[in-house]
């Protein structure tokens, strides 16, 4: 009956493929899906099962139950493919159809591949560097073909797709080193004491025990001229360990402040928020 | 005639075990095995909770005299002996082992200044390395004839003031007078020791110091000035006060070598009159060393005497006194110096006491004020942790103020940790 519903003009190759198909082969291929989603069904719930007997087998499950299904799922496309038995050039052109869709599909898995390739071998960061790129701001833990993760300060872990070296800058604190430069911004009235906050800022940066001695103290001072004038205090010093980073900015600007409160400078404070009516 | 079946280990009587008893033993020995390795797996994937680990029943905390296999705290020697090994700096040029180099480096700078050029000389080098001992040959050798004034601090100077008491006191002078006229009435040798003391690390620590170079590279033409600084300190004030320019020659008491070192000890051995017998070493590395070198008992002494004292002599010299096995008759026996693992103590030591220890050698002796001061914490805390320190015998009592200070035997492991940790460089 299927046979009789064919039209004439259609090519022999695809004539001959769909005379194949017969009510049997359609039973068959639907009995066969039927098990698989049964033994999919099960797979999950077994699994789940383990899941719930402890947190480490929950995690060990949640790795592997993507991979099961899809293991499971190729095993029953394989028999249905044997089963209905196309004819060799219904199978390349399914293939060439397939590979298509899948190199547009891919294109950025090729990119990133590139770009983790560029990475290996031109070194614009190392595994322990502490790196910026785009939005990402922390130490490098892994680098891979297709990503590179980087764990964040607030604990993160972000993975950024390789192919982003082409498009991104990418800073890189310390270069494989293990001190970097830190940078403090302390905000001062328009009118303090220029040569004594100078002095201050320095011997603050100078006694913090986060500091990398060999480096040097780089003390610099802006004006900003914004509603409120204020002078701008830039510490630029070396941590010894760049995890310790935001350590030694804190340390420097609360000795700072200590300093600066015993000896009787006033620092900026924030404007009150003005309340529209 | 037929040879006797040979027993075969636990087999009853002492006869052959028969095939049956075996195969039972060996599918024993299968199941457990198998049993074991399931249960493996089981833990492995979360279904079965590991067993708990088996304790020690003992856990004590090591301190170093226990990781340096000796005792610290007393000497079973016979004073005499411990008396030809005394911890105080040369005073007889030819009691000098080694330093020709750092002698010219004295000559040449003493030459300068009594030809009226400005010289000043800053001696640095590691807790014991001998600073001391070279400034005395030192001055003996060049400088016999000048007027030699020697100050020590003796406690630290939190303002200027502090060290105008300390300068007036030095010079005979009123506490008023001006310092700097003072100084340029004549000329004289001074020495200051435990510079260290002139400053903490603290906003505004830095300034009684810093007055003092002033008015050391201004009278430095009347005066030859030198200061004796341990190379911990010497880095931060580098750092804090850019210290080299303030000083014409820069004198670095460095390791000494092997031959300085054996030269040194035997020297202050020698009138005892004791032969020396060195114990044969345990330790494989040394067998093989002596195996493959055919280097002596003594020379593989002095080689590990050498490696772990650094070529500090004074470590050297404790070293040397901790290795005495025993005095009697006519002979010391020393055994080898066992190389230590500082493993177990490493893990004793926290972050935040390496902050402590590095501040502590940055200042050579530390009070629990002082550390609470530079660290800005409270002072029950540090001192909580500088007792700590103490018990783990890295740190001993200043002899001189209320303060601690590294042990000679631990200044060379802690270096080492804080260069491990990127701490100091």
């Amino acid at each position: 009956m299927l046979k009789s519903l064919l039209p004439d003009h259609l090519p022999s190759d695809a004539i001959a493929a769909v005379r194949q198909i017969s009510l049997d082969t359609i039973v068959e291929v639907l009995v066969i899906l039927l098990i698989f989603l049964l033994l999919s069904r099960g797979l999950n719930r077994f699994l789940n099962a383990l899941g719930t007997h402890s947190a480490r087998a929950r995690a060990l499950v949640q790795s592997w139950r993507a991979l099961l299904q899809l293991v499971l799922w190729i095993f029953a496309l394989y028999l249905c493919v044997r089963i209905l038995a196309p004819s060799q050039n219904t199978v390349l052109v399914a293939f060439g159809s397939a590979a298509l869709a899948i190199g547009f599909g891919t294109q950025d898995l090729v990119r990133n591949w590139a770009g983790g390739l560029v990475v290996l071998l031109n070194h614009p960061y190392r595994i322990g560097d502490r790196v910026r790129i785009g939005s990402a701001y922390g130490e490098v833990i892994h680098i891979g073909l297709h990503s590179t993760r980087v764990y964040s300060i607030d604990g993160d872990v972000v993975t950024i797709p390789n192919a982003t070296i082409w498009s991104e800058m990418i800073f890189n604190m310390n270069y494989g080193a293990p001190n970097c430069m830190t940078v403090t911004d302390i905000y001062l009235p328009i009118d303090a004491p220029v040569d004594e906050v100078m002095q201050i800022g320095r011997e603050a940066a100078a006694t913090s025990p986060y500091l990398y001695l060999p480096e040097p103290i780089l003390v610099s001072l802006h004006d900003e001229l914004s509603e409120t004038p204020q002078m701008r205090l830039r510490i630029r010093a070396f941590v010894y360990d760049h995890r310790l980073e935001y350590e030694l900015t804190t340390d420097i600007a609360c000795r700072f402040k200590r300093e600066l409160a015993r000896r009787g400078i006033a620092s900026v404070h924030p404007e009150p928020e003005k309340i529209s009516v | 005639m037929a040879s006797e079946p040979v027993p075969s280990v636990g087999a009853p009587g002492g006869g052959a075990e028969p095939p049956a008893t075996r195969s039972r033993r060996a599918a024993r020995r299968a199941t457990t095995a198998w049993r074991r390795f399931w249960h493996r797996v089981l833990q492995r994937v979360g279904w079965e909770l590991p067993p708990l680990p088996m304790l020690p029943p003992v856990v004590s905390r090591p301190w170093l005299g226990r990781v340096l296999s000796i005792e610290m705290e007393k000497r079973r020697l016979p004073l005499s002996y411990t008396r030809l090994f005394p911890f105080t700096p040369v005073e007889n040029p030819e009691e000098l082992v080694g330093r020709e180099e750092e002698m010219d480096g004295m000559r040449e700078a003493a030459s300068r200044w009594k030809s009226g050029h400005p010289a000043s000389v800053l001696m640095t080098g590691i807790f014991g390395s001998g600073k001391t001992s070279l400034y005395n040959c030192g001055v003996k050798t060049f400088l016999s004839g000048e007027e030699i004034l020697r100050g020590e601090l003796q406690e630290r100077w939190q303002q200027p003031d502090d060290m105008h008491a300390f300068m007036s006191r030095l010079l005979g002078l009123p506490p008023e007078a001006d310092l700097l006229a003072g100084l340029q009435t004549r000329r004289r040798v001074i020495l200051i020791e435990r510079i260290e003391l002139g400053y903490l690390r603290t906003n505004g620590g830095f300034a009684a110091l810093e007055e003092f170079l002033n008015l050391m590279q201004a009278s430095s033409r009347s005066v030859f000035w030198v200061v004796t600084l341990n190379e911990l300190p010497r880095r931060l004030l580098q750092a804090t006060l850019h210290f080299a320019r303030y000083f014409s020659h820069r004198i670095n008491a460095g390791a000494a070598t092997r031959e300085m070192l054996r030269s040194a000890i035997l020297q202050r051995h020698q009138p005892s009159g004791l032969r020396l017998v060195f114990l044969p070493s345990l330790q494989r590395q040394d067998r093989l060393h002596r195996m493959f070198e055919q280097t002596s008992p003594e020379e593989v002494f002095f080689e590990a005497l050498h490696r772990q004292s650094e070529g500090v002599f004074r470590t050297g010299f404790e070293l040397w006194l901790d290795s005495i096995e025993s005095i009697d008759g006519d002979a010391v026996h020393l055994r080898l110096p066992i190389a230590p693992h500082y493993r177990l103590l490493r893990n004793q030591i926290s972050i935040d006491d390496l902050y402590l220890l590095k501040a502590n050698a940055q200042h050579g002796s530390l009070t629990a004020a002082e550390a609470a001061r530079i660290l800005a914490l409270p002072a029950l805390t540090c001192r909580r942790r500088l007792e700590r320190l103490l018990d783990l015998q890295i740190l001993e009592r200043d002899s001189l103020e209320a303060g601690y200070r590294f042990r000679a035997q631990a200044v060379g492991f802690i270096r080492d940790l804080l260069d491990y940790h990127n701490m100091i460089k």
